[in-house]
């Protein structure tokens, strides 16, 4: 398989109050097309920081994070800017979107902006609600993102990540603010992405979620400690042999 | 632990408090300058008029017998509780010369003795002016600038038999000869001086340069008008009010700044109460923490209070000083003719800062109160209480053809106008504070201001300085036509197709039955009464056929087809009222006469410059190389197009707006930068979380920094095309008033489209545009990773 995403000797530093916080050390790993991995650890060991870098929504201190063959720590804001809107999707753990519009204009947004994106108004617009019917939720359309719940709006910021077909998709902590059942909708509907052809990448807490990726990756201190295939076919069987790869770890 | 929390408070929220004591300090500066202004400029004529010791009733005679007959006459009255009289040189247009030149007056100019003046002058330090050596003079200030003298210049005065050389000394302000709108200037000698001008012009034959000014304390004003009305060698007679209207025009300038003061005292206003909700606004969530954690609703009002109001305080120490230097420069703007006072200076300052921290307060209390309503939670959830199912968008970007920057500028505006309303109508009025000088300037230098100073319409007028000399006498009507045929001839012989007319002015007295009155009485030569414009009725056909201003009609309490007397020469005639007119004359006295009747011109008051208007309609180009021919025949007249001529005759106020005019733009370009910059800062406070969700899903800084600009701008646009609406209403109500006192109740604008409606509007647009661009940039700082502060 093709890689999507190379990240070599990765590293992220924060300096507050002029002490040096070393939170990415010499991170490498690859993600392959089609893949879903989960990137899991402790709270403060790197995980979203590392999202967020090898996505170029964060200046990497030293390394490099090449995706899709475009070495993203050379390029500029703008090209960046551009990478984000047509070739990368963003699922973040709050349901962020603008408040004065609606649902479907905030999916929308981005394939209106997308110069990339060769579809007409009218076919954004179709697509958008094909998106929405897809995630089961084309009733809350032409509503106010206030009036819906958690997990209709969570599945409205997957549509959004998905609508300038994406190579990619990172998501943080996509299901963090959801309760069970909206949380398993979500998952599902990130599987189905998934299995269509979407590589995901994905940070979380929740071993449940970590079982559902292909490959799950353990970060420590800014490190990759470990990495975990998952082969097994029955959900049950993936947790379990998931959360015992954990408990290896530390988790 | 409150100590603790507002000290931090204080650090953390750096910028949101900044704006917030700018506009605290902006609202105390503006407020007390401009309550400081409007104080000083209602009371101004009225404080001037007492500080001068000016009396009722003002008479000025031409000759001394008449003001022996005037000051006989009075005297009698019982209503008259005082006459003060001061001895008089008139002065004429070739009396005065400036290096060998003649110096302009309008028409003419009187000389007086200091220690012989029946009001008080001042210095131009506003110093009761009371000692004048021998050889020096002091003049009016506009005389000085319209010449270009300078002080310390020498001047040449002549009146009578003698011609004096002064050195020009000062200014000074004169309550009764100071206003633009007098036609007639004030010189001030010593008495050494003076008296070298009275034994030198003793004889009898220069009586008509000498003259007499009284100044009457009287409780009947009618009765001694009734009097003086029937004294001939008339030139002047006035009531305080009258008076009071001749500075009408330096009123104009005052009242632009009673505008611009209300107009700041509005903006603060509304800035305030932004500013206090929106930061208010932003507390809810350590509101709602506090409330959680059982601290009662008093005790977190009180909190907000103390720094709402230790900031207010501070904002109003600051702004308290910052306002009494803007307010010394709005006053002095105001008027250069009148002593307008400092209002009551520092104690309005500071009262005014009183009650802005009081309407702070106000403001925070009423802020913080919504607070009480909210559960913890909903405080936490920024003031929102539940949910909300009022929808928040109008339009959809899924219908909308336009690129997303552009419509989310104009959903943001219509989703949440309420935010935008401070701008719009800060926009609004300073756009309204210029379009309405600039209205004002351009109609007081409109040609068709002619037909309301009782004149016929023309292209260009020439001053003859000489017209006294040429047609006081019995046959001056004659001459005056005759000289008229001819300048047509000449005219005509050098390609120049026109017709040439000119008024000449009476001053007469005019009475229906026994209410009597004096009236500026006005002929024309080379015209028809067809040619004049009237508001009423048919033009005066026959030589016993009249029209009158709506203003002595009522004074004198007739309408159309009654009959009055007029003293025309020494007899009483009689005439029919056919129409009424409208006249910006001697505040709205006038009376028009058929050009065919027979007058004495050895009783003019006055001519008014020849008037030329060509039969052709000449091209731009064509009508320079008119004037310059017209210059080349008569050398010695003054040539101006009618615009100039209007401008001329009101006092040039038209210049003078235009410096108030640039003082306003300034002031409304920095109102706008400086407003949209903090609404721009705050903007960015706000929206930082939305702005990283931009950034996020892929939008360039450049985008988002046209999403900002492109919202102030629709703004600034729909402000713009409001304010143009309104411009022609808020005209009529803030300076129509001026000009009905004039005497003119039917007033068009001439506006100026091009300058008035596009080109201010677009440089006031471009510059608070640039000013938005330029913070937009701010973005630029904004990382994607503050996704997280969205709310």
């Amino acid at each position: 398989m093709k890689k999507i995403l190379e990240v070599n000797d990765l590293c992220k530093t924060y300096i507050i109050n002029k002490r040096q916080n070393n939170v990415l050390r010499n991170v490498n790993f690859a993600v392959s097309e089609g893949e879903m991995v989960a990137v899991m650890g402790p709270s403060g060991s790197g995980k979203s920081t590392l999202l967020y870098t090898v996505s170029g929504m964060d200046k990497m201190t030293a390394g490099q994070s090449v995706f899709n063959g475009k070495d993203i720590s050379k390029l500029n804001p703008n090209a960046l800017a551009q990478l984000r809107l047509d070739e990368m999707g963003f699922i973040f753990q709050q349901m962020y979107m603008l408040k004065n519009l609606s649902v479907l204009d905030n999916i929308l947004l981005p394939a209106r902006q997308s110069k990339a994106n060769t579809m007409s108004s009218k076919e954004k617009f179709e697509y958008g609600k094909e998106l929405m019917r897809k995630l089961g939720i084309i009733e809350i359309s032409d509503n106010d993102i206030n009036e819906v719940s958690g997990g209709q709006l969570q599945r409205a910021c997957i549509c959004r990540s998905m609508i300038n077909n994406p190579k990619m998709i990172f998501a943080d902590e996509p299901t963090g603010a959801l309760n069970r059942s909206s949380s398993d909708e979500v998952m599902d509907e990130l599987c189905k992405l998934n299995k269509e052809g979407t590589t995901i990448m994905l940070v979380t807490h929740d071993a449940k979620v970590a079982a559902r990726c292909s490959r799950v990756l353990y970060i420590v201190d800014g490190n990759i400690k470990g990495e975990y295939n998952n082969n097994e076919d029955n959900t049950r069987k993936r947790e379990r042999a998931l959360n015992n790869w954990l408990l290896e770890m530390g988790w | 632990m409150y100590l603790g929390i507002l000290k931090r408070d204080l650090k953390r929220k750096k910028t949101m408090n900044t704006i917030l004591l700018i506009f605290m300090i902006l609202s105390v500066m503006f407020v007390s300058s401009s309550v400081n202004t409007m104080l000083s400029v209602m009371s101004a004529t009225d404080k001037f008029l007492e500080l001068s010791g000016a009396e009722d009733y003002f008479v000025a005679t031409i000759g001394t017998k008449a003001g022996k007959e005037a000051m006989d006459k009075l005297n009698s009255l019982d209503c008259i509780s005082s006459i003060k009289s001061e001895n008089i040189f008139y002065l004429n247009e070739n009396s005065i010369k400036y290096n060998g030149k003649t110096a302009e007056i309008s028409t003419n100019g009187v000389l007086n003795s200091i220690d012989n003046i029946s009001i008080k002058i001042f210095d131009s330090d506003k110093n009761e002016l009371t000692k004048v050596n021998d050889g020096e003079i002091y003049v009016k200030n506009s005389f000085l600038e319209k010449n270009k003298i300078p002080i310390g210049a020498k001047i040449k005065i002549s009146s009578g038999n003698y011609t004096g050389q002064f050195t020009v000394k000062g200014t000074f302000l004169d309550v009764l000869f100071g206003s633009e709108m007098m036609g007639t200037p004030r010189f001030i000698i010593s008495r050494n001086e003076f008296d070298k001008f009275v034994r030198n012009s003793a004889d009898d034959r220069y009586d008509m340069y000498k003259g007499v000014i009284l100044n009457i304390a009287t409780d009947d004003l009618s009765k001694v008008d009734n009097i003086v009305s029937g004294i001939d060698g008339i030139a002047f007679t006035g009531t305080r009010d009258v008076i009071k209207l001749t500075y009408i025009m330096d009123m104009i300038i005052a009242g632009v700044f009673l505008i611009v003061s209300v107009c700041l005292i509005i903006i603060s206003l509304v800035l305030l109460k932004f500013t206090i909700e929106f930061t208010i606004s932003e507390e809810y969530r350590e509101i709602g923490v506090m409330k959680a954690i059982g601290i009662k609703n008093n005790s977190i009002q009180t909190l907000y209070m103390v720094k709402y109001l230790a900031m207010a305080i501070v904002g109003a120490l600051v702004g308290f000083v910052c306002g009494i230097p803007f307010g010394n420069i709005m006053i002095s703007q105001s008027s250069r003719n009148i002593i307008t006072g400092q209002g009551n200076g520092l104690l309005v300052n500071v009262i005014c800062a009183a009650v802005v921290v009081m309407i702070i307060a106000f403001f925070c209390r009423l802020s913080t109160g919504k607070v009480k309503k909210f559960t913890p939670v909903d405080a936490i959830r920024n003031g929102e209480s539940g949910k909300r199912y009022k929808k928040k968008g109008f339009l959809n970007l899924a219908k909308s053809p336009s690129r997303p920057v552009f419509f989310m500028a104009v959903n943001d505006i219509l989703s949440g106008f309420r935010h935008f309303a401070v701008m719009i109508v800060t926009f609004i009025v300073g756009i309204l504070m210029i379009t309405i000088i600039l209205n004002t300037m351009s109609t007081l230098q409109s040609p068709k201001l002619l037909s309301w100073f009782s004149m016929a319409n023309c292209d260009v007028t020439l001053e003859d300085k000489s017209c006294i000399e040429k047609y006081n006498r019995p046959e001056g009507q004659r001459l005056r036509a005759e000289y008229l045929k001819e300048m047509k001839k000449t005219l005509a012989n050098n390609n120049i197709p026109a017709d040439c007319f000119a008024e000449s002015v009476f001053k007469l007295s005019v009475q229906n039955g026994d209410k009597k009155t004096v009236s500026l009485t006005f002929i024309g030569s080379g015209t028809t009464t067809d040619q004049y414009a009237y508001i009423e009725g048919t033009p005066p056909e026959n030589t016993d056929e009249v029209a009158l201003s709506y203003i002595i009609a009522d004074k004198l309490n007739v309408k159309i087809g009654d009959k009055i007397t007029i003293k025309t020469g020494g007899d009483n005639e009689e005439f029919i009222v056919t129409a009424l007119l409208q006249s910006m004359n001697n505040m709205g006295e006038a009376v028009r006469l058929n050009e065919k009747l027979k007058m004495d011109y050895s009783k003019v008051l006055g001519y008014f410059s020849y008037q030329i208007k060509f039969m052709d309609n000449p091209s731009d180009t064509e009508l320079n190389d008119r004037y310059e021919k017209i210059k080349e025949l008569y050398p010695d007249y003054k040539l101006r197009t009618a615009g100039e001529y209007v401008d001329y005759s009101i006092g040039g106020i038209a210049g003078a707006l235009s410096d108030t005019k640039s003082f306003i733009l300034i002031v409304v370009m920095l109102i706008n930068i400086l407003m949209v910059v903090l609404m721009e800062k705050s903007f960015l406070t706000k929206e930082r979380g939305e702005i990283a969700l931009m950034k996020a899903i892929g939008f360039k800084n450049s985008s988002i920094i046209a999403w900002q600009t492109i919202r102030t701008a629709l703004i600034m646009l729909a402000a713009v095309i409001i304010a143009v609406i309104l411009t022609e209403p808020f005209s009529q109500l803030a300076v129509g008033g001026i000009f009905k006192a004039m005497g003119s109740k039917y007033i068009i604008f001439d506006v100026n489209i091009l300058e008035t409606y596009i080109i201010y509007p677009l440089i006031v647009f471009a510059v608070t545009i640039l000013a938005v661009f330029i913070s937009a940039q701010g973005i630029r700082g904004i990382s994607t990773q503050e996704v997280n502060n969205i709310e």
